[in-house]
């Protein structure tokens, strides 16, 4: 028993509100309480009801509390904190039912307070005189309701048991001929297996409610009574002062390595400031911090994130997605026209062509996707695409004049182009033909979008050196003459094309043999 | 600060925003507003500093009788049940205007259909209605009826007025309730109202009781038909919520369009309670003519039509 | 932490606790709800089987009113209808506020939901699956049963010696020692003993003397001198 893992929140209350906290701590704890009690009774309820459908079920009945000494075992470890599983349960069962064994599916088995007196005989171990004494205490109160939760669990009992049966009958087709009340009055065995069945299902919905609720009931009276919250509180403090006694002397040990363990975080710290004050300092925007302010600055932020994080701040959250679940065909709303024997003949055939469509559908798709994906295919396959064959996308700013693809004889016509004082054309042809080049030579990424500024920082960080700088020349010059009207001179325009011929052709005539 | 210094501090604060709350005038010396955000701070502290959990649960409490007078939502009945049927209920009309066409369709369509069916073929009933019940529909709207001959007592006028509220309300309800299963309960109410409705009227002029019958139910029905089908539209409502909950969880979706259809499921309640009136006390009166009743039958009709169908005035 | 309390967070940025009512009162209360019923509509029929027709139609009228107003209009004017209200609970929005008009008629036009198939079935396993012990109608209507708690008066003890003690005590074990002496009136005098006794080491002494010990150490602790 570790009290520091104490599972529920122990504070006074009155016996409706423990209930409900009894309800609290079934539904919690549901995994282990349903599976112990489905385990425990259904073979018994299987044989009962096989010996004789209409006796077995009481018999299942006067043996209940049997199985709520279980829920009672289950209950009581999780309260503090101590995960016990459907085997464990099971298996702790046997010992648990030892104690008034006999007792309690006879004579206890009417009591009032049943799941009220349950813990005092089988957690506290008291028998005899002392029990009764015990209980006499623990019932002296006026808010003593256990009786009364008894009545509403064994109530709620039936009332679901009814509602089964009626979800059953509800669920029953029309054209099946069964009359839930006409049928309650035979003698058929069928509604004695549904009525036993159902009986069953809602015995162990309520039995781990019940118990919880007589559990959790118990325990406020021992708090309002006897201040267990207290004593768990000092007991808490005694053992950690205890402890501290204990550790003293591994405490003055560890004192000297302590100062050890505390360097990395301090340097971690100092670490991460100086990112901080780094970060801060090339933001030209942001005023310089001396470092005191920023630790400050830090310092506060992190308390106030922590302070956020709290409990008095909920931090709910809700983030919505969209994600795949898999196939769920949600029903449409339309109705179905009553008559439709005589479309049904039509909707056949319909239904025949449909499919093949369909199929013709699907493959065409998965062609499609093939054909899109053919490059990542070709990689994986090894095989060797010309990519270079493919089309450059060029961006948009550069065919400002409609090509037909490139001349064959560029530097002619280039000559031919300032001849004609087309100044225009010729900026437009060469950052047509450079381009190209250089998406060849340098694999490029460009877009259609792409405006000539953009262009040259992709330029910028493929290209380097020469053919660079003649890019970043001609490009300027074509905003010049694009954008700001100014109409560049001749000789620069010549300069620009004798400049070209150097930076493009004479490498590809070097590298070209 | 000990416990019982704050204690002792705030005490008199605590006890003056009681009385505060207690006290119904409104006076302008004490600002409550801000005596409870102090007294949330003061909880707070209590808190952060693991006072008494007595301290703690006191400050709550009174923390949350501060919250209820100072949030407290109005709760007046007969403005509001003015603004409704001048404003509310029109606006929603017109904004679930596709829904409610539609449940209109739907509805007079199926009757139709219905009507169209019986009347042709007069065995039809047959398959809808037991035998008991087109006997004694039959004996009900007999014009050779000696009841038809007499006044009847306002008193059993009093039995039928609770009868049909009682029944028409449940069908509203049911139908808007009936959303909830993907919508299909909502049309399922309606359809079967539907057929219901062609089937006896085809029936009923098929063995001549016309007069007698839409005389009956020209008023009344103006008013709870209407409501009927509008309620279904608003059960449709919250059935396609569910279908297609757009960007909301399902349960969301729910809950946003029930407290969007609400006004028209209230307003088709109030519809009813008319309808019910009417029926009871002007639909089954003998004494008044034929054609008053078709008169202001018809009138109902119209204004209904125009109530429903008419585009919601500006809000400014 | 398993609490039956809800936390609600306010404008202001504070909780305030409030503690949903779950199966079991809420059952009680509308087992008071129905004999109440019960009770208007036998006297009702009683009184009225005198009138004749006109008798029925009003025990129809009246039977129609309770069965769809009378939780409605008590929840309205009352905040919870005699049944709840003799059991100490409270109908309020999810934000604490008390219920309006519209939220009342949701929340009990969804009874008809809740009661399917029969006897509340639908509504015993929402409010068990729900936190705040919420059936369907209160999920729609976005409402809870709540108890409402007047402000209980902080329990005032008396000390006669203040016995100096220091001892490094957690915020939390200080609560601890601040209830103990808060509640002691509840307690036998063996009890206060036996309790006081879990921290003999620390105390240095047990029974009558530890007790004062302790009471002495929540008197300091709370500022009472």
């Amino acid at each position: 028993m570790k009290i520091e893992a104490l599972a529920i929140d122990t504070h006074p209350r009155n016996s409706w509100k423990s209930f409900d906290l009894g309800c609290r701590m079934a539904m919690q704890w549901w995994w282990p309480l349903y599976g112990f009690m489905l385990c425990s009774t259904l073979p018994f309820f299987l044989l009962f009801t096989l010996l004789s459908p209409e006796y077995g079920v009481y018999l299942l009945w006067l043996l209940k509390p049997w199985f709520e000494r279980g829920l009672l075992y289950i209950h009581s470890r999780q309260v503090f904190g101590q995960q016990v599983s459907v085997v464990e349960a099971l298996k702790a069962w046997q010992s648990q039912i030892k104690v008034y064994w006999l007792a309690s599916i006879t004579w206890q088995r009417l009591s009032p307070s049943r799941g009220f007196d349950l813990p005092v005989a089988q957690l506290e171990g008291l028998r005899g005189e002392k029990r009764k004494a015990r209980l006499r205490l623990l019932h002296q109160t006026t808010d003593d309701n256990s009786f009364w939760w008894l009545l509403i669990c064994l109530h709620w009992e039936l009332f679901i048991t009814f509602g089964l049966l009626m979800l059953v009958n509800m669920l029953i087709p029309l054209g099946f001929e069964w009359n839930i009340a006409e049928a309650f009055y035979s003698e058929s065995n069928l509604i004695l297996i549904a009525y036993n069945v159902c009986w069953y299902f809602a015995l162990v919905l309520i039995a781990p409610l019940f118990i919880g609720g007589g559990f959790a009931a118990y325990l406020n009276r021992r708090i309002l009574l006897e201040g267990w919250d207290i004593e768990l509180g000092l007991k808490k403090i005694r053992n950690r002062w205890s402890a501290k006694q204990i550790s003293l002397l591994v405490i003055l040990v560890a004192g000297l390595m302590g100062y050890a363990a505390d360097a990395p975080v301090a340097y971690a710290q100092t670490n991460e400031l100086e990112q901080a004050t780094e970060e801060l300092a090339t933001d030209p925007e942001e005023p310089q911090l001396s470092e005191d302010a920023l630790k400050k600055h830090t310092a506060i932020k992190e308390s106030l994130q922590e302070i956020l994080a709290g409990p008095p701040f909920h931090n709910k959250e809700m983030v919505r997605d969209w994600r795949w679940t898999g196939w769920k065909w949600e029903s449409s709303e339309s109705e179905e026209p009553p008559d439709l024997s005589g479309w049904m003949g039509v909707f056949a055939v319909i239904a025949k062509f449909a499919e093949v469509i369909l199929w013709v559908l699907f493959i065409s798709i998965i062609g499609w996707l093939l054909w899109l994906s053919r490059h990542q295919l070709a990689k994986l396959l090894n095989i060797k695409v010309d990519l270079k064959k493919q089309k450059v996308d060029l961006p948009a700013f550069s065919r400002h004049e409609k090509q037909q693809g490139l001349p064959s004889d560029i530097p002619a016509e280039l000559d031919a182009l300032l001849e004609q004082q087309a100044y225009r054309q010729v900026l437009s042809l060469l950052l047509v033909s450079s381009l190209t080049y250089l998406y060849e030579k340098h694999d490029l990424s460009l877009t259609e979008s792409m405006t000539e500024l953009e262009c040259l920082a992709e330029i910028r960080s493929k290209v380097q050196g020469e053919s660079l700088r003649f890019m970043t020349s001609l490009i300027q010059l074509w905003i010049d003459l694009a954008w700001a009207h100014r109409w560049p001179n001749a000789e620069k325009m010549a300069e620009l094309c004798t400049q070209w011929q150097q930076v493009f052709l004479t490498v590809e005539a070097g590298e070209t043999p | 600060m000990r416990q019982n210094d704050f204690i002792q501090l705030k005490q008199q604060d605590w006890q003056l925003f009681k009385e505060l709350l207690e006290s119904s005038e409104v006076s302008d010396e004490h600002d409550l507003p801000k005596m409870f955000r102090q007294l949330t701070h003061d909880l707070s502290i209590a808190k952060s500093r693991h006072y008494s959990p007595a301290l703690i649960s006191h400050l709550n409490q009174l923390l949350l009788l501060g919250q209820q007078q100072l949030y407290k939502p109005h709760n007046r009945i007969l403005m509001p049940l003015m603004v409704f049927v001048k404003h509310t209920f029109p606006a929603q009309l017109t904004e679930f205007r596709f829904y409610i066409i539609w449940a209109h369709i739907l509805f007079y369509g199926v009757a139709l259909l219905m009507f169209g069916i019986t009347f042709l073929e007069p065995e039809f009933i047959r398959n809808v209605l037991p035998n008991a019940q087109v006997v004694h529909l039959e004996e009900m709207y007999d014009p050779s009826d000696s009841r038809f001959e007499e006044e009847r007592a306002s008193d059993s006028d009093f039995i039928m007025f609770g009868y049909y509220i009682f029944n028409n309300i449940s069908i509203a309800f049911q139908s808007f309730v009936g959303g909830l299963l993907l919508g299909f309960g909502a049309l399922y109410i309606l359809l079967f109202n539907a057929l219901y409705f062609g089937v006896v009227s085809a029936h009923i002029v098929n063995i001549g009781y016309q007069d007698t019958f839409f005389s009956f139910v020209i008023t009344h029905g103006a008013f709870e038909l209407t409501a009927i089908v509008i309620s279904a539209a608003a059960g449709t409502v919250i059935g396609y919520s569910l279908i297609a909950p757009k960007k909301l969880s399902r349960i969301h979706a729910m809950k946003a369009s029930a407290k969007k259809v609400f006004p028209l499921i209230f307003g088709s309640f109030l519809m009813l309670v008319i309808a019910a009136f009417i029926e009871a006390f002007w639909s089954s009166s003998h004494s008044i003519p034929n054609y008053v009743k078709y008169a202001v039958g018809g009138f109902c009709w119209v204004w209904v039509l125009v109530y429903v169908f008419r585009r919601a005035p500006n809000e400014n | 932490m398993i609490d039956n309390r809800y936390a609600l967070e306010t404008p202001e940025g504070i909780d305030i606790m409030l503690t949903p009512a779950g199966i079991g009162v809420r059952t009680m209360a509308f087992v008071v709800d129905l004999l109440i019923r019960g009770v208007v509509l036998f006297a009702a029929s009683m009184a009225l089987q005198f009138t004749g027709n006109m008798g029925q139609g009003l025990f129809f009228i009246l039977l129609f009113c309770i069965e769809w107003f009378y939780p409605v209009l008590f929840e309205i004017y009352r905040g919870a209808t005699p049944g709840k209200k003799y059991f100490g609970l409270v109908v309020v929005y999810d934000n604490g506020l008390p219920i309006t008009l519209p939220g009342s008629m949701l929340r009990n036009l969804f009874r008809s939901i809740d009661i399917l198939p029969f006897a509340y079935l639908s509504g015993f396993v929402a409010i068990l699956c729900s936190k705040q012990f919420k059936r369907i109608g209160d999920h729609v209507a976005g409402t809870m049963v709540v108890y409402q708690d007047t402000p209980s008066k902080v329990e005032h003890f008396t000390v006669d010696e203040l016995p100096q003690i220091t001892l490094s005590l957690t915020l939390e074990e200080q609560q601890t020692i601040v209830a103990y002496a808060e509640r002691s009136q509840s307690f036998s005098e063996e009890r206060l003993q036996e309790l006081a006794n879990q921290l003999e080491p620390m105390l240095e002494c047990r029974g009558e003397e530890a007790v004062i010990k302790l009471k002495a150490m929540a008197a300091g602790l709370v500022g009472k001198v």
